[in-house]
């Protein structure tokens, strides 16, 4: 939904030649200073700083939903700070990568890539930096979603096949445009 | 999404010469269609009046029956491999085509691609990258306009004769299967311009907007026009004809009399990296009017418009007829 419906900020910091380019200092600063001009509210705390070796104090962030390809460039990204390098492991979650300015990033093998719609026609993902309440999933009455499953002895007389189905009522929505923007990137050369 | 073991299902729709969507449950393998409108007719045409195809058949294909001109019969049955039927099993999936080269990129309005056109149709979506000299259509999805079959195809609301926009002279191109999963859906604009106390803005691809959503408009530096970024507008027509004569419209209440004209940037500057011009649905106005009295319509309800089933092309239907489809599932084994 968001692929489809949300605003896009394309990156341009990056030096690969393309549109968008690689993702960059400059790029994250400005979807942050667009979230914060915006008044969206960070989804997470900061992390103090504690005197432990190779750590580094975390900011309060929003979300920046990527794809695992991204595992490299986000390291190279000026200022970035992996998840274990923040001071404690507490509040870090499973799919976080790490950290760059005010967007903690999380990372998935089937997270949002637009195939062949860069300049070059290279692959384009898209990072969804949300702020808190920026879209949402409306369930209908609670129904939400079932999943139904019928053994083989309601298929015939030699119980031979059973049959699985689902049933959606639900629904995501933007609840707010201007809390949410998708981030393009490519990946350097 | 479930469906029986075995089940036939049926329906009908009436051919509008494009391409027609069928939604099925999962698992349908068999697919035929009977010209309701022509049977028994003795009209000098050959109108398609027998349709079929099953799953495993590539893309496109069928087994089409043609009425035989001047009688009521049907001509022995060929098979086709374009413009038939092509079983969909997730239309939100948006795979590009393979890739396909065009050599040249036309300053007119429509702009006119050179190149082969395999699976590109009239009404469809092409991805345009690699477009040396027009660096700034590069990226973005184009509804096609006329299709010389094997040797051009328009790119139907790009007027490559305005101000920075330059004949290409190679590029490189992806059919897109289908729209985004999701309506509304974000559109890349191509033009902008006021009228009157409003704003008739044009969009590369259909927009299927409808009057009374609410859309924002992002219009970054380097498209001239920057007084109305971020701005929300309240749709109040669709397909007014731009400058240029394109109706792929929407008209919103915005006054921008006295802004900055909308622009194009230069090819250079498209190539180190810019930003676009789109156009965001973001809610609907309660709009109440004599005809409708009750105002919101929820016109802009986000909705899942993806489907599985079968897509019957326009070499599998005879525009104006009346066609009953019958869908078949079995047990594969």
């Amino acid at each position: 939904m968001l692929q489809s419906t949300a605003s896009f900020i394309n990156c341009v910091g990056g030096t690969n030649g393309d549109n968008p380019t690689e993702i960059t200092r400059s790029d994250v600063d400005t979807v942050v200073r667009t979230l914060r001009g915006n008044n969206a509210y960070s989804f997470l705390t900061g992390v103090e700083g504690e005197d432990r070796f190779g750590t580094a104090p975390v900011r309060d962030a929003y979300f920046g939903l990527g794809h695992t390809d991204l595992i490299g460039q986000l390291d190279n990204v000026a200022g970035f700070i992996q998840k274990w390098n923040y001071p404690n492991q507490q509040s870090t979650l499973d799919a976080e990568w790490g950290t760059v300015a005010n967007i903690r990033f999380l990372l998935s093998s089937i997270g949002s890539v637009t195939p062949n719609a860069s300049l070059l026609g290279a692959n384009v993902y898209n990072i969804f930096c949300a702020g808190r309440e920026a879209f949402a999933a409306v369930e209908q009455d609670g129904y939400s979603a079932q999943f139904i499953y019928r053994p083989p002895i309601y298929d015939g007389p030699l119980a031979l096949n059973a049959s699985v189905g689902y049933k959606f009522a639900e629904v995501p929505r933007i609840t707010n445009d201007t809390w949410v923007f998708n981030l393009r990137c490519t990946l350097s050369s | 999404m479930s469906s029986p073991i075995n089940a036939i299902l049926t329906g009908s729709f009436t051919s509008a010469g494009a391409v027609q969507n069928i939604a099925l449950e999962s698992g349908y393998t068999k697919f035929e269609m009977l010209n309701i409108t022509d049977f028994g007719s003795t009209a000098a045409n050959t109108n398609v009046i027998t349709v079929s195809g099953t799953s495993l058949l590539p893309a496109g294909s069928a087994l089409i029956g043609n009425k035989t001109s001047g009688a009521a019969t049907i001509a022995i049955p060929s098979m086709i491999t374009t413009g038939g039927l092509t079983f969909v099993a997730d239309s939100g999936d948006q795979t590009p085509q393979a890739q396909q080269t065009g050599s040249a990129i036309s300053s007119a309005a429509p702009a006119v691609v050179s190149g082969t056109t395999v699976n590109v149709v009239a009404g469809g979506i092409v991805r345009m990258y690699n477009t040396p000299g027009i660096y700034q259509i590069a990226g973005l999805d184009f509804t096609v306009g006329t299709v010389s079959a094997g040797t051009s195809f328009q790119l139907a609301y790009l007027d490559t004769t305005l101000t920075n926009l330059t004949a290409g002279s190679t590029s490189n191109y992806r059919v897109i299967p289908f729209s985004p999963r999701y309506y509304p859906a974000r559109r890349t604009i191509t033009n902008m311009a006021s009228s009157s106390l409003s704003t008739i803005i044009t969009m590369s691809v259909t927009h299927g907007y409808t009057v009374g959503q609410l859309v924002r408009i992002y219009c970054p530096s380097n498209f001239g026009m920057t007084q109305i970024n971020g701005l929300t507008g309240t749709v109040t027509a669709i397909g007014t004809a731009d400058s240029s004569g394109f109706t792929n419209t929407i008209t919103v209440n915005i006054n921008s009399a006295s802004f900055t004209a909308f622009g194009w940037p230069t090819s250079a500057t498209a190539a180190a990296g810019m930003q676009f011009a789109f156009v965001e649905p973001v809610g609907e106005a309660a709009t109440n009017s004599t005809s409708q009295p009750f105002g919101n319509l929820l016109d802009d309800a986000t909705r899942n418009v993806s489907f599985t089933g079968v897509q019957v092309g326009t070499g599998a239907q005879t525009s104006g007829k009346l066609y009953q489809w019958t869908a078949f599932k079995g047990v594969t084994i």
